[in-house]
């Protein structure tokens, strides 16, 4: 097979690529192959196909030195053979020594950069052979996706802080993939097009301490499909937001005080934090909601509620 | 001008600066104790009822309180007066009856002008326009006394 692949999005016809990647799956008109890309553009090809009703999508890759597809389990086969990965079994109890090298899947072969700079490492749940999907933190998004795209077993999201002695895993229950898959097939509409979709994207505001170096902050954006990030709760205009998150009362309170229509997502990580902001949640009820984002089953979990509010500001038409 | 309404602080901006005055606006009481404490200000237009912020709360009484309106306007003409504003009104647009901060707004009605720390203060139930605090009004009746 000639390795020659075009890009749909950059129009690249890239006999160079070292990867390149395409998403295959039935669409109503029978078609199989839907969109290929040379990798720079993964997130925007996932995006496609999460609003597009196909059957059974899978994701595949091609090294320029195979010139075959692989679909990733088997992706991720070749690359955990490659390099030692510590591996998750239990992840209550899981430690990691800061400096252990773990592999991104995302990036690895992109070469673009190897090093453990960043504080943010992700597991994206596990595939039906059991191996696990890990990311450096910078590419999130094209994780779940590729987590999203296959059938994966109890995948879950974790992040380590490296800059932590004695680093641990902890969960972020918030982004589990499985859920995340189901809500984004179940909430996009199917029938909206490309051009429509990319013209209601809501806009989203994302204030958590610590800003963007905050790995919650990272999460957030990363799941936050088929939006825009603004820069500004309120822009020129008085042009407000259509979803504010946040993790403190008292920046949700300053949201609640700036704008008049922006809906505000309160997320707390703790069961301290509970009380507290589903109370002052509960004070605004049509303007914000509390959420979890430590998981359990009698609490809203963030990212299907987030995904939903996603889906009512983009149908609503509000923009 | 403090209001934690959207409303009556777009319509103040826009109403104030028609009239040819500086206005600077903020949403909320701890915002503006700071800016007080920064810069100096010929007049402060406030609300009286704003969210009570978490501030120094434990977390049973940000459970308790945070969100629910309090009677700020109250303490903020003391702390405004102590930063050396000279002209302060408090006007609020909840009713007598739905706050029992608005009620005690009836107290003040009809009375002589109050004067705090050398500041003239001015308490009072905020004549409304289009739906919205006639803050022009308001001022012209804080610098009338």
């Amino acid at each position: 097979m000639d390795s020659t692949v075009h890009c749909d999005h950059c129009g690249d016809r890239r006999k160079d690529a070292i990867l390149m990647f395409q998403i295959v799956g039935e669409k109503e008109d029978g078609a199989s192959v839907f969109t290929r890309c040379c990798g720079e553009h993964v997130k925007n090809s996932l995006h496609i196909c999460l609003a597009t009703p196909l059957t059974d999508p899978v994701i595949s890759f091609m090294r320029k030195e195979d010139q075959h597809w692989i679909p990733l389990e088997g992706m991720a086969s070749v690359l955990l053979g490659k390099k030692e990965v510590v591996a998750l079994s239990d992840r209550s109890r899981f430690q990691m020594r800061v400096g252990v090298e773990v592999l991104c899947h995302v990036c690895e072969m992109s070469a673009t950069h190897t090093e453990a700079r960043f504080t943010f490492w992700v597991f994206v749940g596990g595939t039906s052979s059991g191996e696990w999907i890990h990311c450096c933190g910078r590419h999130i998004g094209e994780a779940l996706g590729l987590c999203a795209a296959t059938h994966l077993k109890n995948p879950r999201v974790m992040y380590m802080d490296l800059g932590q002695q004695d680093a641990r895993y902890a969960a972020l229950e918030h982004l589990n993939a499985a859920r995340l898959l189901a809500h984004c097939f179940r909430l996009v509409p199917s029938t909206q097009s490309r051009r429509e979709s990319v013209s209601t994207k809501p806009v989203i505001f994302i204030d958590v301490y610590g800003g963007q170096d905050n790995p919650a902050a990272r999460a957030i954006e990363a799941v936050a499909f088929d939006t825009r990030i603004g820069d500004h709760l309120v822009a020129e205009g008085d042009v407000e937001v259509d979803i504010a998150v946040t993790d403190s009362v008292a920046t949700a309170l300053r949201m609640v005080n700036e704008t008049e229509k922006t809906t505000i997502v309160l997320i707390y990580f703790s069961q301290q934090e509970k009380d507290g902001m589903t109370a002052f949640a509960s004070r605004f009820s049509n303007r914000v909601e509390a959420v979890s984002g430590i998981g359990g089953d009698d609490q809203i979990a963030f990212v299907p509620r987030f995904l939903q509010l996603i889906a009512e500001k983009t149908t609503g038409g509000e923009r | 001008m403090i209001d934690d309404s959207v409303r009556h602080r777009r319509a103040g901006m826009r109403d104030l600066r028609a009239f040819g005055h500086e206005v600077v606006a903020m949403s909320s009481y701890g915002e503006a104790r700071q800016k007080a404490h920064g810069e100096s200000f010929d007049a402060a237009l406030i609300d009286l009822l704003m969210p009570a912020e978490p501030t120094t709360l434990g977390i049973q009484a940000v459970v308790d309180h945070v969100g629910r309106d309090i009677g700020v306007g109250f303490p903020l003409i003391f702390e405004l007066a102590l930063c050396g504003i000279s002209r302060i009104a408090v006007a609020t647009d909840t009713g007598h009856h739905d706050h029992p901060d608005s009620a005690i707004v009836d107290w003040f009605k009809g009375r002589g002008p109050l004067v705090v720390n050398g500041a003239k203060v001015l308490i009072m139930h905020a004549p409304m326009r289009d739906g919205a605090k006639d803050w022009v009004e308001i001022l012209n009746r804080l610098l009338a006394i």
